[in-house]
């Protein structure tokens, strides 16, 4: 019976991935289910069933993301014995949980995906500066051409609609402003930008201490936040925590609120990722991850959903490339096509061997001696 | 104006082209007048989507401040369904008009003015409201401790984030679903239709149906487990915001009409969660009255 296969955007910044979703799921295989599985650094979301990393392959089962993969890692026995129940329940990090500890962690996973997955993402891909001196070339770092031109982009494009609904989005990082050319008078930055640019750091850092006061004060001077070990709740947290306090941040507004008035935040994120993974040695196996950048030029064309085709206003926030317009396009080709094929020219080509063109000629000196 | 004179006076239509243009216009609408000051409302009045069948908004946005203004003990409220979206204020709905201005923003409260408040205005105007009662609520929002207020931003989380994304994906067809969008809603966001990675343009949204269904399920047991048999959610002794959300989602769930329904079942197998949605939605109902539709 052969291991599953966790497939993961690669690692960066210390830590066994650079996707607080891919981190997750690494933190919580290891913490379950240590030396059953391996992890491949992964590129290429496309192949995965749900179009985002991380999805685990085991055998034929392909599944994807985050909570299918809990889901399954739970159900999944290890080894041989099938009727090894105490195995069977080994894999679930949270089968200690009473069943109002695991309404609540349902709840407050939710919570740390929307509020603190927003604060994380303004870090990564709103604030210019860390966008465009950390995370895009990181992520252009790992991926191969040509994808790395055009990919981070589309990344950071598919977090600006739920970003602008949080507001925030558009958020001026204090270093954002372009150095003057040589020669040329620096423009002074209009007052009420300033103000503008002040206003919005202050409500993001407003917001995010709203949130993070909410862990603070439920996490206390406890080691974890249900009994004595972590259960996905110390997980969800700890992965998008240290995504906020790890990598390098130029502009490091919510690293340095983190690490100064949260340290206990930042100790327990630090905790839970030294259990699963005490030091470098204790990564999972590596596997291979066979993957092709022209392959993936071409669109897999999933249409998983009847709901994701009937919304058209999906549709129009992507550029207004419709389907009327691909259908047109297809249209178009088929017509091109078929004009040929009605219209093709009659001339056809022929293998002539050196026999034939004897013939050939002796007839054409005959016609030509006749027409004489 | 001598220029124009002799210009005109130099083009003269056809006569053929000069009788079709007369027809123009082919029909002229009456002037519409202003309605007088006396028409307008004495009474609060409540601007929603349109109800499914009576007094309630399909829209869950909507359904979630009725429910806040009725729980919160504010009764004969006016309810309008024939105004657009475009109409309230900020192009949203709901919009609450008031017949004494709030006062805010430096406007002088006065009678007989009136003024439209935003949704995120309507606490506000209920705490005025309250006051005038005697009745206030506290710093916990009208929750057990601290703790309490605490976790009910988690529970909020799950409704507006999971539960929401279940039904906008769902029920495609339903009011909230057409105001909402999926890539503003699901975290982490929808991948596009045609891949990251490949050279198509991005386009559409990659629902990930299976995991959504998954978390719905957990979701609604979540709900049902946290209520257990008592009054309201997280053992309040009083209705708070909470309870008006989730009873906004529940009867949406509950009462929009699906082909396949697998919300509804979710939702139908707890027994607890089917007669808690049944008695809040009657204290609702009875909060508001029909206005007459203009």
């Amino acid at each position: 019976m052969s291991n599953p296969v966790l497939h993961v955007w690669p690692g960066r910044w210390g830590l066994i991935s650079l996707d607080s979703h891919c981190l997750a799921a690494a933190l919580y295989l290891q913490l379950t289910i240590p030396g059953h599985f391996s992890v491949a650094e992964c590129t290429n979301p496309d192949v995965s069933p749900s179009g985002k990393l991380p999805f685990l392959t085991d055998g034929m089962h392909s599944v994807s993301p985050l909570a299918s993969i809990i889901k399954f890692v739970s159900r999944r026995r290890l080894g041989e014995s099938a009727s090894d129940s105490g195995t069977y329940l080994v894999n679930n990090l949270d089968v200690e949980l009473t069943a109002h500890e695991r309404a609540q962690k349902a709840a407050w996973c939710a919570h740390i995906e929307s509020q603190i997955g927003d604060l994380l993402g303004h870090a990564m891909y709103s604030m210019d500066v860390n966008w465009r001196e950390l995370v895009h070339p990181t992520l252009a770092s790992v991926l191969s051409i040509p994808q790395r031109y055009y990919v981070p982009g589309r990344i950071r494009e598919t977090y600006k609609p739920r970003l602008e609904a949080s507001e925030l989005w558009d958020v001026p990082g204090e270093e954002a402003e372009e150095k003057p050319k040589f020669g040329e008078k620096k423009k002074e930055e209009p007052k009420e930008h300033q103000f503008k640019r002040v206003f919005q750091r202050e409500r993001v850092l407003d917001k995010a201490r709203d949130c993070l006061d909410i862990y603070a004060r439920l996490l206390g001077q406890k080691r974890f936040f249900f009994h004595d070990r972590p259960t996905t709740l110390d997980v969800v947290l700890a992965s998008h925590i240290l995504l906020l306090v790890n990598p390098p941040y130029p502009d490091p507004l919510l690293k340095s609120l983190v690490t100064d008035s949260y340290p206990e935040l930042a100790s327990h994120a630090r905790s839970v990722y030294s259990i699963a993974f005490p030091s470098s040695e204790s990564y999972p196996a590596l596997a291979s991850h066979e993957q092709s950048s022209l392959r993936a030029l071409i669109p897999s064309f999933k249409f998983p959903t009847r709901s994701s085709i009937a919304r058209p206003e999906v549709a129009v926030e992507h550029g207004g490339v419709d389907i009327l317009t691909w259908g047109w396009i297809a249209l178009a080709a088929v017509g091109t096509v078929g004009f040929w094929f009605l219209n093709r020219p009659s001339r056809s080509l022929l293998y002539v061997g050196p026999e034939a063109e004897e013939e050939e000629s002796e007839v054409l000196l005959d016609a030509d001696e006749d027409d004489g | 104006m001598s220029t124009t004179t002799t210009t005109s006076s130099f083009l003269i239509l056809p006569a053929p082209l000069r009788a079709f243009l007369a027809t123009f216009p082919l029909h002229t609408y009456p002037p519409i007048s202003a309605r007088p000051a006396h028409a307008r409302p004495t009474q609060p009045t409540i601007w929603i989507h349109p109800p499914l069948s009576d007094l309630l908004s399909a829209d869950v946005e909507c359904l979630k401040w009725q429910a806040y203004i009725a729980l919160r003990g504010v009764t004969g409220v006016r309810v309008r369904g024939d105004v657009k979206a475009e109409g309230g204020v900020g192009g949203r709905l709901p919009s609450l008009w008031v017949p004494v201005p709030l006062g805010l923003e430096g406007k002088e409260g006065g009678e007989g003015e009136g003024e439209l408040l935003p949704a995120h205005l309507i606490p506000a105007w209920v705490d005025r409201e309250k006051r005038m009662e005697g009745k206030e609520g506290g710093e916990l929002e009208g929750y057990r401790d601290a703790e309490a207020r605490d976790e009910s931003r988690a529970w909020v989380a799950l409704l507006e984030g999971t539960v929401h994304s279940a039904l906008i994906t769902f029920h495609p067809t339903s009011t909230t679903a057409r105001i909402s969008s999926i890539a503003a809603t699901l975290t982490p966001p929808p991948a596009p239709l045609t891949g990251l990675a490949s050279l198509f343009p991005p386009y559409g949204a990659h629902v990930p149906v299976a995991e959504l269904e998954l978390k719905y399920a957990e979701a609604v047991g979540a709900l049902s487990e946290r209520l257990g048999g008592d009054k309201w959610f997280l053992g309040s002794e009083s209705p708070t915001p909470l309870d008006a959300l989730a009873f906004a989602y529940l009867h949406t769930i509950l009462h929009t009409p699906a082909p396949a329904g697998q919300l509804r079942t979710q939702v139908t197998r707890r027994v607890n969660l089917v007669a808690w949605e049944r008695r809040v939605s009657g204290a609702v109902r009875a909060a508001f009255v029909k206005a007459d539709e203009v």
